[in-house]
């Protein structure tokens, strides 16, 4: 029978056998006879299922073996001089038994510790003779003492203990009704065996209350180091999540994501321990981090404090409201400072704790924080990489005097879903911070939020040199937030410091280290140093590509924010291919709806508008949007820009009052959430000139252009970018004023800064070019006027991109020619600014009318002639 | 702690602390089953069964962006990946087994002389990926009971069938396997 016809038998028979089961015994012959009519092998199967009903409930009984099997015993053998008299129970892989020597050396009873498996597995082996070593070091009154050791006759490897008699150390406090002082004495002591071990870099690994017996004399002792390691020494392959034998319940969060361990781990267990001592409940946290969240134990819903969590224990109604007094507060603190998901937040070590608790048993003010409910102020730090950023190209349209400064604003959130758990520490940071500026901890009046970042900065450059990582993430976040502020030479240094860490500290990975370089290089990239950005970036890149291939979604960060250098570089092909391949990772990567999207999608948009696709342009920004306005509501910064954007592309379609909205609705906003010095703001300003220069409204234009400027220098200094914008809007002005001679200056102070910042590759350029050959031009300096405007033409060709713009400088040219009477040139001229403005503009533009115009005066001039 | 059942229906109704919920609740069940699937009781099998655990959970980790469609969804998920785990276990033991050459030794003997656990055999022999070709809701109903412990009620709930379904499915399921074994 084949496998298809063996299936479909068995489908028919399970369909029959399940009927016929709602059937009482003696009616189920009949049905099944006639439910398989002339189906002989059908009927079999059935019958021979139902005769074998009870056979299945035999078969479950076998499921998992003999449950009472205990496995090989060695008990009554002797081994070497030991005789094992007694089984003590399993730990681990091995057997422990109880065990007395024959020769009379040594009287008391020992342990013996048998490994269980069948001598072949290296693993198990080698483990059990690092145990013997590091107990062998390891002498401590609190930790049960290693005696002897060696292999038995079939080669098993043992080990003799000293045995501990005694009790549990949970059903010893329990029993013995033990007062919170005894206990926390008690608790000391385990303390200080284990500072012992960590001292002799040796980490428990497996602390849990069915480890620590007290015996007779109320002395606690540590037992089964079966899984210590040896914190430097361990050379074998790293000890992973599945060969980990710990028990979950008292195991670290970090011991569960089956990461490095280090004391920390150790710390958290004791926690542990110490809550149920303290409260005979267990802290009701989930063990199992969540495969889909980041960090749901723990951090999601957190732990009780003991004197809450010990009004749900076993204890009469009255004792745990006493207890609960007893606990509230010092040692409520302690217990959740061990407790704390993140290593470095947790005691430092255990000497840390055992100082603490002394303090608090000698009526001293402890050492511990308190988590604060500033928990939920993260208005600040909602976001950890910043964003914003502003290049802006001059539409230099030189017949029209259109000085529109088209806003180009980048945008950028990278939040990449990977960085958000190193993200929660920054935040738990900033959270202490807001909390320890607290007014009246503080000073006793109010502060402000440049006061508690500085305040922050401080801390970090003081007290974190032990803790590089932290640090350096740390510094990385305030230099974000910084620069999110528009403080970018605050930020610069605090960037540049946290890569120098990530440089010279082992602790590192190649990935950490790229995005020090990341980072920074956006910064950089923010103050116009846009040369060192790209370095820093190739250096990222190389790191990334290295570790990870050319796909992760790390390096989706780092190819987005080179695009956004490319970009202001002025080189859009680049940055589109740039901001393409971010946008395939972070699609491939991530759900339809987050900020790197909406910021991939609103980068494309500026991209296609300086590659003349305006329909284009308009359909990324509305998809950024749309995806901004619905996951940041409708006042956030970054709605701001995507509006500046749109106000930029409605001005271009030639729709100067729609224009005009859009960028009020963007300052709006921007003033509300950011400042009215924010980079951005002057953005706005810088648009709302140029449009209302459109409008011929001067005095209005002339106020937002110097409000652009005043708010670009203060922020970059005299010689950054943007003021070759502000300059050319400046020189567009002057020359709709009919001023040449200041239309000319601003031309040439463009240039300046241009040239300055290394933007030759930048449409910029062009314009300014041209700027200086309209002034010139309006001069009657008509041989310069040429002189500039070709070179302007020069340059726009050197770039190799389709922008409208040029149609301006052919224009411009034009209108040279017509003064000097070459009208020929003129009209050829003319017509190629009408070609371009047709096929690129949306139809009826009023540029595109301008030049028809010309086209046809030109044309009338030389019929004349 | 919520009922399954409370915990389930948040599940589907994709509330994703709820399935974190279902995590924890899982791994509490698993561990306890995992042991016995193990084929051992007591102490010695806890470690192992840990690490069985902290294997499948890694799997989940690795599946960080996974999304579940619903609970049974994500049961099924895991039931498979469990299965494989113990298949690659059992294997390697058998291979350990026969490793043994010249030194084996009474102890030895009398670990071999065993039958298999009927889970190893179930696991060994692909039984529940044929039940799956037949039929693959009762597969699902056998993971669940087998391998999770949840109880016939629990059961119906997470497949959205009537109890009295899973308790005939199961009944016919083990009696197919009791023919097979």
């Amino acid at each position: 029978m084949s496998e298809a016809e063996e299936i479909s038998l068995a489908k028919k028979t399970q369909a029959i056998f399940e009927q016929a089961l709602d059937l009482p015994h003696e009616e189920r012959n009949a049905f099944v006879k006639t439910q398989c009519g002339e189906n002989a092998e059908v009927l079999a199967q059935v019958n021979l299922l139902l005769e074998n009903e009870e056979s299945g409930t035999k078969f479950l009984k076998n499921l998992y073996g003999n449950e009472n099997d205990e496995g090989f015993s060695l008990l009554g053998q002797t081994i070497d001089v030991y005789r094992l008299t007694e089984k003590l129970g399993r730990g681990g892989m091995a057997e422990v038994y109880l065990a007395q020597r024959t020769d009379g050396v040594y009287e008391n009873n020992v342990a013996i510790k048998v490994i269980q498996s069948f001598g072949h597995n290296k693993t198990l082996i080698a483990r059990f003779y690092r145990e013997r070593k590091i107990l062998a070091n390891l002498k401590h009154p609190n930790i049960a003492q290693l005696l002897d050791g060696g292999s038995t006759e079939n080669g098993l490897p043992y080990f003799v203990m000293e045995h501990v008699e005694g009790e549990r150390l949970d059903t010893y406090c329990k029993q013995h009704k033990l007062p919170i002082k005894a206990r926390l004495a008690l608790f000391l002591k385990i303390c200080s065996a284990v500072t012992f071990a960590h001292s002799n870099l040796v980490i428990h690994r497996d602390l849990k209350p069915a480890n620590i017996l007290v015996d007779k004399n109320g002395e606690p002792k540590l037992l089964d180091f079966g899984i210590a390691k040896l914190l430097d020494q361990e050379k074998e392959e790293d000890v992973t999540v599945t060969e980990l034998a710990m028990t979950p319940h008292y195991a670290s969060p970090e011991q569960l994501r089956g990461e490095v361990l280090t004391t920390a781990s150790d710390v958290f267990s004791l926690g542990v321990v110490l809550y149920e001592l303290l409260t005979e409940v267990r802290p009701n946290r989930y063990v199992f981090p969540s495969p889909l969240g980041y960090q749901s134990e723990t951090t999601k819903t957190s732990i009780p404090s003991p004197s809450k969590a010990v009004l749900e224990s076993k204890l009469s109604k009255v004792s745990a409201k006493s207890h609960s007094n007893i606990l509230r507060g010092d040692l409520d603190t302690i217990v959740l400072q061990l407790l704390r998901p993140e290593p470095e937040r947790r005691y430092a070590s255990v000497q840390a704790l055992t100082d603490d608790i002394e303090r608090y048993l000698a009526n001293l003010p402890i050492r511990a924080r308190k988590d604060s409910l500033w928990y939920r102020a993260d208005r600040f730090i909602r976001r950890n990489a910043a964003m914003i950023a502003v290049v802006s190209i001059a539409l230099v349209t030189l017949i029209v005097s259109v000085g529109y400064q088209q806003n180009r604003v980048i945008q950028e959130r990278d939040m990449a879903i990977q960085e958000r758990n190193k993200f929660k520490q920054t935040q738990d940071f900033l959270i202490d911070l807001f909390k320890n500026s607290e007014p009246g901890e503080a000073r006793g009046n109010t502060i402000t939020a440049r006061e508690i970042l500085d305040k922050g900065v401080q801390e970090i450059q003081s007290s974190l040199d032990q803790q590089p990582q932290t640090k350096s993430e740390l510094l990385m976040t305030m230099g974000n937030v910084y620069q999110e502020l528009g403080l970018y030479d605050v930020a610069l240094p605090l960037l540049e410091q946290a890569l120098e860490i990530r440089q010279s500290s082992k602790l590192f990975n190649p990935i950490d280290v790229a995005k020090g370089h990341s980072e920074l290089a956006w910064s950089l990239m923010e103050t116009g140093d846009y040369q060192s950005a790209e370095t820093h970036l190739y250096q990222a890149m190389s790191l990334m590509t290295s570790a990870l291939g050319e796909e992760s979604n790390e390096i989706g960060t780092v190819y987005h924010y080179m695009g956004s250098v490319q970009y202001r570089i002025g080189r859009f092909d680049l940055a589109k291919t740039y901001f393409e391949k971010a946008l395939a990772i972070t699609l491939a990567g991530s759900g339809p709806k987050n900020e790197s999207l909406a910021a991939i999608y609103g980068n494309l948009g500026n991209v296609y508008s300086n590659l003349g696709q305006l329909d284009k342009e308009i359909e990324y920004l509305n998809k950024s949007r749309m995806i901004e306005q619905e996951i940041l509501g409708d006042n956030h910064p970054d709605i701001a820009i995507t509006y500046s954007n749109l106000s930029s592309a409605y001005y271009r379609a030639g729709d100067i009052d729609k224009a005009i909205l859009y960028e009020k609705k963007s300052l709006a906003i921007n003033l509300k959430s950011l400042s009215e010095e924010h980079p951005n703001t002057a953005i706005n300003y810088s648009g709302l000139g140029s449009l209302y220069l459109e409008k011929r409204e001067m005095a209005l234009s002339m106020e937002y252009h110097q409000k652009s400027i005043s708010i670009n220098k203060k922020n970059f200094g005299d010689d950054n970018p943007y003021l070759a914008f502000d300059y050319l809007n400046m020189s567009e002005w002057y020359k709709t004023d009919k001023d040449y001679e200041k239309a000319l200056e601003f031309s040439q102070m463009a240039l300046e800064v241009i040239n300055k910042n290394n933007l030759q590759e930048h449409p910029i350029t062009a314009f300014a070019y041209g700027g200086q050959g309209s002034s010139y031009d309006g001069l009657g300096e008509y041989a310069l006027a040429e002189k500039n405007l070709l070179k302007g033409l020069e340059v726009f060709k050197a770039i190799d991109i389709a922008d409208v713009s040029i149609s301006n400088l052919y224009m411009s040219l034009g209108l040279v020619y017509e003064h000097t009477e070459r009208y020929a040139d003129a009209l050829l001229n003319y017509e190629i600014a009408y070609d371009t403005r047709q096929t690129m503009l949306p139809e009826g533009h009023f540029e595109t009318k301008e030049a028809a115009d010309k086209v046809a005066q030109l044309k009338q001039q030389l019929k004349v002639k | 702690m919520d009922s399954i059942t409370q915990i389930v229906k948040a599940v589907d109704n994709a509330n994703e602390e709820a399935i974190d919920r279902l995590i924890e609740l899982a791994y509490e069940r698993l561990h306890t089953s995992a042991k016995k699937a193990l084929g051992q009781s007591g102490h010695a099998s806890t470690l192992q069964a840990t690490e069985l655990v902290n294997e499948l959970y890694l799997f989940f980790k690795q599946r960080d962006e996974f999304k579940y469609n619903d609970s049974a969804h994500f049961f099924a998920t895991a039931a498979i990946k469990l299965r494989q785990i113990l298949l690659d276990r059992y294997r390697k033991n058998s291979a350990k087994k026969r490793d043994f050459g010249e030194k084996v030794d009474t102890v030895q003997m009398h670990n071999l002389a065993v039958d298999p656990p009927m889970m190893e055999t179930l696991v060994v022999n692909g039984y529940i990926d044929q039940i799956e070709k037949i039929d693959p809701v009762t597969a699902r109903i056998v993971d669940l009971l087998i391998f999770w412990e949840f109880s016939f009620a629990e059961v119906a709930e997470i497949l959205g069938v009537g109890e009295r379904t899973v308790y005939r499915k199961w009944k016919w399921a083990i009696t197919w396997l009791s023919t097979r074994t």
